[in-house]
């Protein structure tokens, strides 16, 4: 029974076309999310984060493979189905300033999903069930009468996950939570976010560019780069051993909390460099060929197939930094 | 497309403030101004009968009289008073632009909502038909439906109606799209919305006042759109717009005959009209802009 | 002794709203020194943006300033016309804002940064085209970007082209206002080691604007703590981030999420900045603050110097860092 709570994506592809050329924005990704699962997708922008999670809530339609929630394609379910599905896995979507309808307050926001999924109706049913979701989230029930104008970016970002938690679901995406808030906002949306997954077994994705975030919210952290993962592993191999050239990049751009000298790996990692010459879409290989300094004639050639490493997780790469045995290379 | 988007952000300001939207309207200088001529022009037409002096048909003193205290604008070629024919148009005009605009703007809406909204092959069709209707030349169309229907006020009106939705409709659709990609409505569609929930609640709300500004344009397109019908004979012949005023005075050679007034009021009138709409329809986005909302953040 | 570049005497900048006068900058005092990155941290709506305004004296009616603002020893508030609209861009450029997604979509990136130059320096087209291949070679970004619309950049470049049209001028101060923010991680880092450069390069001075302490802590030499309208604490960025003195330096420091917070708690300052209308004239703090006596609720604590030069207005400095 367990094994079948997953989210999973079996060969998903997205593509877009942007100035008359076709932008896979997600390229043949496999990969399977237990819903109890505390994990990050981390990778710079456009690397194709949102469109993960946006396949994942069945809001993109991929241009070839399935998203398969508990084992059945989300884009052949029933009405009721699709109920089910959306009562189960459940978003906070990237923009906190535009997830409120400008002409409507906050409890007409909460109310949606509860008369949509949870079938409330009645007015007094609504307005208690919502005062106990700002609740949830650390608001006073004088919210509910809020204009999101009348509301700071981190309030609303509280709202929005109100939102995603009335229906009480398995599994919420969200897609940077952090980015547009202060430090300190920040802070509280993930110590929520994970005092509440901690409270209810609720699993989360949060997709963010920062690899401090991800560290800290999760267990698993998938690396993407240009429509492909490029690492996916437990956390603390990722922190601790990044294995992809691109995740150990990452990894030193993470922000510390003391003054460092940091090891500014960007010197030679070229993403400082022209797009042009380090566009991943023109590779037939590897899609980080270009900005990698552990490149070879086969890394141009042939993309690495995502495939597990001793000690746990995979990577797809041909010249990981570590070892078959697990010890790091030098 | 970035501008359409900062455009649908001033729209959204509306209902948040404190003030009602009317007396946002009245606080602006533009916005009054516009009003105040609109109600005058309302008031001449609900009174027509009270203020113009004879009938606009009546033949009641000599052809092409110069302006006087009698007649204040002359006569006409048949000896018609023509000060009373402007009031009388002032009426029909004004119906005309309104009856249109709201023809226009229903027909437009709808279009442009379902081809937005519903997407696929039904915005495919409805679109060809839109793109259709802009290249179609519509003086072709005019004289069609001027043989088929006669000169008149129905006539006038469906031409006008025909035409005007096609870029109205053009212009709800592609607001509809960008809505359909914002958060909010995205929200409502992983909340499980219904469809008539998402249409009324989420979209329809934020296109309203860009709807009423593009109705007023309308109504004034609607009445520029008379007077040039009126050229090609369509306009009705029993009953006076300004358009009619203004054709007759072309066919009937005011200009040799000292009726400078007679060519120019008609048109100024239309101006006038024209000016009001526009600062109207000024002042709708101008309160909906954030940078004049006191609060918000 | 370096010299002063710019220097704020008393400044207080409020704005009327319907509720009441909003003091988004409050008696500040800042002095800035020639060839120093200079850092301004806070949380949104604490009156950053303000300050940088002010030092461009930009502050639009009906704003109104108060106090002393001298620019390269020019006093900014009595410029007027001409004389100003040279100051600006010359002598103090600002890199504002969100200024990247505003750059005019429907022409190149050559046009802007030439129309610029042009403005300001009135030179022909041909030497102005040459100048802003020079300025993309600062900024490193390769010259055919001049041809590019800014719609084919990404944000990391966006930023760059924003930051050549501030420096097209060479000014002696340049103010730069979350320039990082909405850019990814691995953006960031360029950008402010790109300002590094340009202070290096040309001598000029820095003051970059942030939410994020810790982000420009890095690369400051100097920094200021604001909140609320006023300046909590300043000093050397050094000092300021390995021991905070005022609990919201502190907490602001804390409440930064790092990679080697992972396994640890994060707190987040708890309850919400009060509202810039009516402040109270105790400690703007009091109310969040974890150290808070009686004192604070009562009055305003005056500005205290510690060893090393930090000025602190709290009547407790230091709280709270026993144990680091
Ligand atoms: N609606 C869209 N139309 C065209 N291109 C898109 C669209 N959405 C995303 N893309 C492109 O797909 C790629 C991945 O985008 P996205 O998933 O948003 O990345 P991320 O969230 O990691 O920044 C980018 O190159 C982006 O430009
Ligand atoms: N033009 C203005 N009119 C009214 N209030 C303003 C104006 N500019 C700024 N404020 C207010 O002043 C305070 C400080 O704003 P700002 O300097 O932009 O803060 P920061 O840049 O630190 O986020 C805020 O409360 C803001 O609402
Ligand atoms: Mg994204
Ligand atoms: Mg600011």
């Amino acid at each position: 029974m367990k094994e079948n709570e997953t989210i999973a994506m079996d060969r998903v592809s997205v593509r877009f076309t942007s100035q008359g050329r076709v932008v896979p924005a997600l390229d043949d990704i496999t990969t399977t999310f237990r819903l109890s699962e505390l994990v990050s997708v981390v990778g710079e922008s456009g690397a194709g984060k949102t469109t993960l999670g946006r396949a994942l809530l069945g809001l993109a339609k991929p241009d070839s493979g399935a998203v398969m929630f508990r084992g059945r394609n989300i884009h052949r379910l029933g009405k009721r189905e699709m109920k089910d599905f959306r009562k189960h896995v459940q978003v906070v979507f990237q923009d906190p300033y535009d997830v409120m309808n400008p002409k409507h307050v906050v409890l007409d926001y909460l109310s949606m999903p509860l008369r949509f999924i949870s079938g409330v109706s009645s007015r007094a049913d609504l307005r208690s069930s919502c005062s106990g979701l700002l609740d949830q989230v650390g608001l006073e029930r004088e919210f509910l009468s809020k204009y999101p104008h009348q509301l700071s970016g981190g309030q609303k970002q509280r709202i929005a996950i109100a939102r995603a938690l009335a229906t009480e679901p398995d599994f919420i995406v969200a897609d940077e939570p952090t980015s547009m808030l202060d430090a300190s906002a920040a802070a509280g949306i993930l110590n929520l976010l994970r005092k509440l997954a901690a409270k209810r077994g609720m699993g989360y994705m949060i997709i963010t560019h920062n690899m401090g975030v991800a560290a800290y919210a999760s267990d698993r952290i998938v690396v993407m780069y240009s429509g492909k993962v490029v690492e996916d592993s437990a956390a603390d191999d990722i922190v601790n051993a990044p294995r992809h050239p691109y995740t150990s990049v990452l990894i030193s751009h993470a922000p510390l909390s003391q003054r460092s000298e940091r090891k500014l790996l960007a010197e030679r990692d070229g993403s400082d460099a022209d797009p042009d010459a380090t566009d991943p879409w023109k590779l037939s290989g590897c899609r980080y060929f270009a900005r990698c300094p552990r490149g070879t004639e086969e890394c141009r050639k042939v993309f690495p197939a995502l495939s597990t490493v001793p000690g746990g997780g995979s990577v797809a790469c041909w010249n990981p930094l570590v070892n078959d045995d697990g010890s790091r290379v030098s | 497309m970035k501008i359409r988007e900062s455009k649908l952000e001033r729209l959204f300001r509306t209902e948040s403030g404190t003030d009602t939207f009317l007396k946002k309207l009245l606080m602006s200088r533009g916005g009054m101004t516009g009003l105040i001529i609109l109600c005058a022009l309302a008031v001449i037409s609900l009174l027509s009968s009270v203020i113009a002096p004879y009938s606009p048909y009546a033949i009641i003193a000599k052809p092409y009289l110069s302006p006087s205290s009698v007649h204040l604008f002359g006569t006409d070629g048949l000896g018609r008073d023509i000060f009373s024919q402007m009031i009388y148009g002032t009426s029909l005009s004004l119906e005309i632009g309104f009856v249109s605009a709201i023809g226009i703007t229903t027909i437009g809406t709808l279009v442009g909502i379902v081809s937005g909204y519903v997407g696929s092959y039904v915005d495919e069709v409805l679109m060809r038909f839109v793109d259709v209707m802009l290249v179609i030349p519509s003086i072709a169309f005019m004289i069609f439906v001027s043989t088929i229907m006669g000169p008149g006020v129905i006539s006038v009106l469906t031409v006008i109606i025909v035409f005007g939705w096609p870029p109205m409709s053009r212009m709800v659709r592609s607001q509809v799209l960008s809505l359909k990609k914002r958060g909010f409505v995205e929200s409502a569609v992983v909340s499980n919305s219904t469809k008539p929930f998402i249409l009324f609640r989420m979209i329809l709300p934020n296109i309203t006042s860009l709807i009423l500004a593009n109705a007023l344009l309308a109504v004034i397109y609607a009445i520029i759109a008379d007077a040039s019908l009126a050229f090609i004979g369509l306009a009705s012949t029993t009953s006076y717009s300004w358009g009619t005023v203004l054709y007759n005075a072309q066919v009937e050679g005011a200009i040799y005959h000292n009726g400078i007034l007679w060519i120019t009021l008609p048109g100024l009138a239309i101006a006038v009209t024209g000016i009001a709409m526009t600062l109207l329809a000024r002042a709708f986005g101008d309160i909906t802009d954030p940078r004049y909302s006191t609060e918000g953040r | 002794m370096a010299t002063t570049i710019a220097d704020i005497r008393g400044l207080s900048v409020t704005f009327p709203s319907k509720k009441g006068t909003v003091r988004a900058v409050d008696a500040v005092d800042l002095s800035i020194e020639e060839g120093s990155i200079f850092g301004i941290a806070g949380e949104s709506g604490c009156g950053k943006t303000t300050i940088g305004l002010s030092l461009l004296g930009m502050i639009r009616e009906p704003g109104s300033v108060e106090g002393t603002i001298a620019v390269n020893g020019k006093d900014v508030t009595s410029l007027r016309g001409e004389e100003r609209r040279l100051f600006r861009w010359k002598e103090v450029s600002m890199v504002f804002q969100g200024a990247m997604n505003s750059l005019n979509p429907v022409s190149s990136v050559g046009e802007q940064i030439t129309e610029v130059i042009i403005d300001h320096t009135g030179g022909t087209r041909k030497e102005a085209m040459n100048r802003a291949a020079d300025l993309l070679r600062k900024v490193r970004l390769p010259s055919d970007i001049l041809r590019r619309y800014p719609h084919q950049l990404s944000g990391g470049q966006k930023q760059r082209v924003v930051i050549a049209m501030a420096i097209a001028l060479s000014p002696k101060l340049i103010i730069a206002d979350e320039p990082t923010t909405a850019l990814d991680v691995v953006s960031q880092e360029h950008i402010l080691r790109l300002l590094k450069e340009v202070v290096k390069a040309s001598g000029s001075t820095v003051v970059i604007i942030s939410h994020d302490l810790s982000l420009i802590a890095d690369m400051c030499d100097r920094l200021a703590v604001m909140y609320l309208g006023r300046i909590v604490e300043s000093g050397r960025a050094q000092d300021v981030l390995s021991s905070p003195a005022h609990p919201y330096t502190r907490a602001l420091i804390d409440s930064n999420i790092t990679l080697d917070k992972r396994g640890k708690k994060v707190e987040s300052i708890p309850g919400y900045p009060p509202s810039p209308i009516n402040l109270p004239s105790n400690c703007r703090f009091s109310g969040r603050c974890p150290f808070a006596t009686n004192e604070c609720f009562d009055s305003e604590p005056p500005a205290s110097t510690l060893e090393d030069g930090r000025v602190v207005y709290c009547y407790h400095p230091r709280h709270g860092n026993e144990g680091k």
